[in-house]
């Protein structure tokens, strides 16, 4: 460790401030001591690893530490508090979008519109739709799957709920995961108002339909939809809305293949059938 | 192409094969990985022809039994040919290879290629400070024969073809021959200098055509001259359509990744095209004003890169040598004389793009006059550089590829032809069409391609976690950043050349006349009555910087977790391949696995302590 310049004192202390000794970070189960490394060699050779070797790889190991924490270093987190602001002030301009090559078959749907749209799984009069806040979606063919199966829910939502919308997040907006601060663009935002109620509870639920081939990449955006559940708090807006309530809620990702999850969580979480 | 098939198909089918059984992983083995310099080999593209590399020599039924290997590695222009040679030294470093002749296509690159393989300063390097294998460290040598060399390195001789070619015809003492060439197993690499032989053979004279033989029968004797002999092909052009070319490289072309596969990917520039119609000095300084609308942008909106202070290159290319002198006089007259008045003028006749540059100059305060002392200063005659022979581009290699650098001066370039294979820019923003001829289909032909080069992404980063090396705003076209993301070609306003350069692009993958009329999305008028439009809102949060006194252990600080794997040996895992065709069943495929290795979990702790 002393090899490495990196491991200073001094240095480790800017990045681990509560840290006491190079000791504790080498010891210390939330620190070093508590890390995997798997060493990939025949049975015969890993029994009988020399002093020589062993060291080789503690510093290289050291090496990978020492870059890992000084590049991908997490300096930032995302609030707890969700602030609003007025919806307009998103909208005013008109969205510009440039698509590649647009290929008319049914897995790069991006850049086509609903309207008319040669595959039926896809097609859908959005002007007609009047819950679908744009003119048209050129969106992703996973996406187009979850705009029709709203087309399919809204029935339902209309029996308990009030201005219903749906928005396509045409970059317009971000949230920021809780533990590192990545920025991550929901593609939907729905809105919601309870109907007959007191309460007056206004819900704006995060939708991410996601691909096959993206999944597990983007596991953490996720698992960061699932902990606006538990950790979001809402900044409350005194002036004129004194008897509105807000409430922001995220949802798994939406798979065609695999909707029945989506599909399960949006019910329970909007108490329909 | 259909019909054909390609080594490049079959080695895929194959390689499709080996990762469903495990025998291959999508993934770069932690030897080069660790040895290469890491922010070069990170994309889905390269990390798959490295794995089929790897895949190719240790197991494809392709790969020729006793015969020297011979492959084509076809890929676009900016998609990171060096880096895969150099993943490709070290993976040949495992197999036992020392010896390696390097083989550039014209003296222009030759220093700046050895730079980037040999001096661990130079900025693009493209190894790890320190290359370690089997716990020792090795070195990387430029050599100019392979006779005493240290044998636990990496040795490599760079030259150019003809180089080459005249020290093996006439050899003279302590060079190489053709005999020593054969005492070891030697790799050939060779960058865009090969292949181009028969691609061109038809338009060269008798005297030429006999030169281009005598260079690929040189070649041929040194790779013959070993059994275990490996020639490496690396371009961005391969015209299979050619049935001569189609013959030789059918079962050559290892990996194609195309300059619109690249364009899709999100990898390279956006190319937009400025017509409209301007005199000749309205021209020029209508992409000067854009050029310096780029530094303002990119300075103005903090973004992250590698290269900061951000500063745009301009390129003005000329048809000839003596105009392009004439051009270079002229703009200096033009830049001295240039006021106010001129800068009125130009927002009149001006396209939508200047329009959008100069308001965002008003909305900075910057008044008419004091944009022309900035137009003056930034683009003075210090800070041009005319390159107009080979021999300039000899002498100025070195700065023209570090124009990102904030220690280069240069960003105004006057040519005709340089730019050729090999020039390494990233922050080219505009290119300038002097000529105001129409020009013929090949002129047309090497324009495409001069502005297909340009077209290499700036890497910046505008909020965190996104793609350093991707475009960003393809969905959000109004966002100022997105002039970063695009090179301007300035073309001369004549319609019959600017549909044959649309053509040109077209076919080459990188532009389609689509993008110029991108698709908008509007708000229904309906929605704009809803209570929803009026009162509603989105509720987000705001990234914040973190409590650093609240950190108490790794997790923290590093969200993925940290974990490491270290290879002893490389397993050989060749004999196995042959195993699975006999077992169908994949869990008893993996036992076996599990017993020829060992997967040992040892604590870091008990290493640091040794």
């Amino acid at each position: 460790m002393d090899k490495i310049p990196f491991y200073q004192f001094e240095q480790l202390k800017r990045i681990l401030p509560n840290l006491k000794s190079k000791k504790q970070f080498l010891t210390d189960e939330n620190y070093v001591a508590k890390v995997p490394l798997t060493i990939i060699a025949n049975e015969e050779r890993i029994k009988t690893l020399t002093a020589n070797e062993k060291l080789q790889i503690a510093e290289n190991v050291l090496t990978a530490i020492k870059n890992d924490l000084s590049s991908k270093i997490t300096k930032y987190e995302g609030s707890k508090k969700f602030e609003g602001r007025p919806l307009k002030s998103y909208l005013e301009k008109d969205v510009l979008m440039m698509v590649s090559q647009p290929i008319d078959d049914s897995k790069k749907q991006y850049g086509l519109p609903m309207t008319g749209n040669r595959i039926e799984d896809f097609r859908m009069n959005v002007s007609d739709k009047d819950w679908y806040i744009y003119e048209e979606n050129y969106g992703t063919s996973e996406e187009k799957y979850f705009v029709r199966y709203l087309d399919v829910v809204i029935t339902e939502l209309k029996k308990k709920y009030t201005d219903i919308y749906l928005l396509r997040n045409e970059k317009l907006f971000q949230i920021f995961n809780f533990s590192n601060g990545a920025a991550f663009e929901p593609d939907f935002v729905l809105f919601l108002k309870e109907k007959d109620t007191d309460k007056k509870m206004t819900y704006q639920l995060f939708i991410e339909p996601k691909g096959d081939g993206f999944i597990i990449n983007d596991k953490w955006k996720e698992k960061f939809l699932e902990e606006i559940n538990l950790k979001a708090n809402i900044m409350e807006i005194d002036m004129l809305y004194e008897d509105d309530k807000f409430k922001v809620i995220g949802l798994p990702f939406y798979n065609y293949r695999t909707r029945q999850k989506f599909e399960a969580a949006f019910k329970e979480k909007l108490k329909i059938k | 192409m259909p019909e054909v098939q390609l080594l490049a198909d079959k080695i895929q089918h194959e390689w499709d094969f080996a990762i469903q059984y495990g025998i291959a992983q999508k993934e770069v083995k932690e030897y080069i990985k660790s040895n290469l310099n890491p922010i070069f080999l990170d994309r889905p593209y390269q990390i798959n022809a490295v794995s089929k590399f790897d895949f190719f020599l240790n197991h494809s039924k392709n790969k020729p039994c006793g015969d020297p290997i011979h492959l084509l590695f076809n890929m676009a222009t900016g998609s990171g040919k060096t880096v895969m040679m150099a993943a490709n030294i070290l993976e040949l470093y495992t197999k036992g290879y020392r010896n390696f002749i390097f083989i550039v296509n014209s003296t222009n690159i030759i220093r700046k290629t050895i730079a980037n393989f040999t001096q661990r300063d130079d900025p693009k390097y493209l190894f790890a400070p320190k290359i370690i294998f089997d716990y020792k460290e090795i070195h990387i040598n430029e050599v100019d024969n392979f006779e005493t060399v240290p044998d636990e390195d990496i040795n490599i001789l760079f030259s150019t073809i003809q180089g080459l070619h005249g020290k093996l015809d006439k050899p003279r003492e302590s060079q190489i021959t053709f005999e020593s060439l054969a005492e070891n197993k030697i790799v050939i690499l060779s960058d865009e200098a090969h292949h181009l032989n028969v691609l061109t053979k038809n338009s060269k004279n008798k005297g030429e055509e006999e030169e281009e033989k005598n260079w690929e029968s040189t070649i041929n004797k040194v790779l013959a001259g070993h059994s275990e002999n490996i020639l490496l092909e690396y371009t961005a052009t391969v015209d299979l359509k050619h049935p001569k070319i189609l013959e030789k490289y059918i079962d050559k072309v290892f990996v194609r990744y195309s300059l619109k596969e690249f364009r899709n990917d999100g990898y390279s520039k956006e190319i937009k095209l400025i017509k409209g119609e301007l005199s000749h000095d309205e021209r020029i300084l209508q992409a000067l004003i854009l050029n310096l609308y780029r530094q303002k942008v990119a300075n103005n909106r903090n973004i992250q890169s590698p290269f900061l202070p951000f500063k745009a290159v301009i390129l003005f290319k000329s048809s000839s040598i003596a105009e392009s002198e004439q051009h270079f006089k002229r703009f200096l007259t033009q830049l001295k004389k240039l006021n106010s008045k001129h800068l009125n003028e130009i927002k009149t006749v001006g396209g939508s793009t200047l329009k959008k540059a100069l308001a965002f100059f008003e909305e900075l305060g910057i008044s008419n006059q004091q944009l022309c002392e900035e137009l003056k200063d930034n683009f003075r005659e210090e800070r041009c550089i005319v390159i107009n022979n080979e021999k300039a581009s000899e002498e100025h290699q070195i700065e023209l590829n570090q124009l990102e650098g904030d220690k280069n001066e240069y960003r105004v370039i006057f040519t005709v032809k340089m730019l050729t294979e090999g020039w390494d820019v990233l922050n080219l923003f505009d290119i300038v069409r002097l000529d105001e001829s129409k020009g013929t289909k090949a002129t047309t032909l090497s324009e495409a391609q001069l502005i297909g080069r340009g077209a290499r992404y700036f890497p910046m980063s505008i909020s965190t976690g996104d793609e350093m090396y991707q475009r960003k705003l393809d969905k959000d076209l109004g966002n100022t950043l997105r002039c970063i993301e695009e090179l301007y070609y300035h073309s001369i306003n004549d319609n019959s050349y600017i549909d044959t350069i649309t053509k040109e692009l077209e076919e080459q993958g990188i532009y389609n006349r689509e993008q110029e009329d991108p698709i908008r999305v509007r708000v229904k008028e309906d929605f704009k009555q809803t209570s929803l439009w009026e009162d509603g809102f989105i509720f987000t949060n705001e990234k914040i910087k973190k409590d650093g006194k609240k950190i108490t252990s790794l997790k923290q600080v590093h969200e993925s977790g940290l974990q490491y794997k270290f290879h002893i040996e490389i397993l050989q895992l060749k004999n196995l391949l042959y195993l699975t065709k006999k077992i169908k069943n994949k869990s008893k495929f993996k036992k076996i696995l599990a017993q020829k290795t060992f997967l040992g979990q040892l604590k870091i702790l008990e290493l640091a302590f040794v």
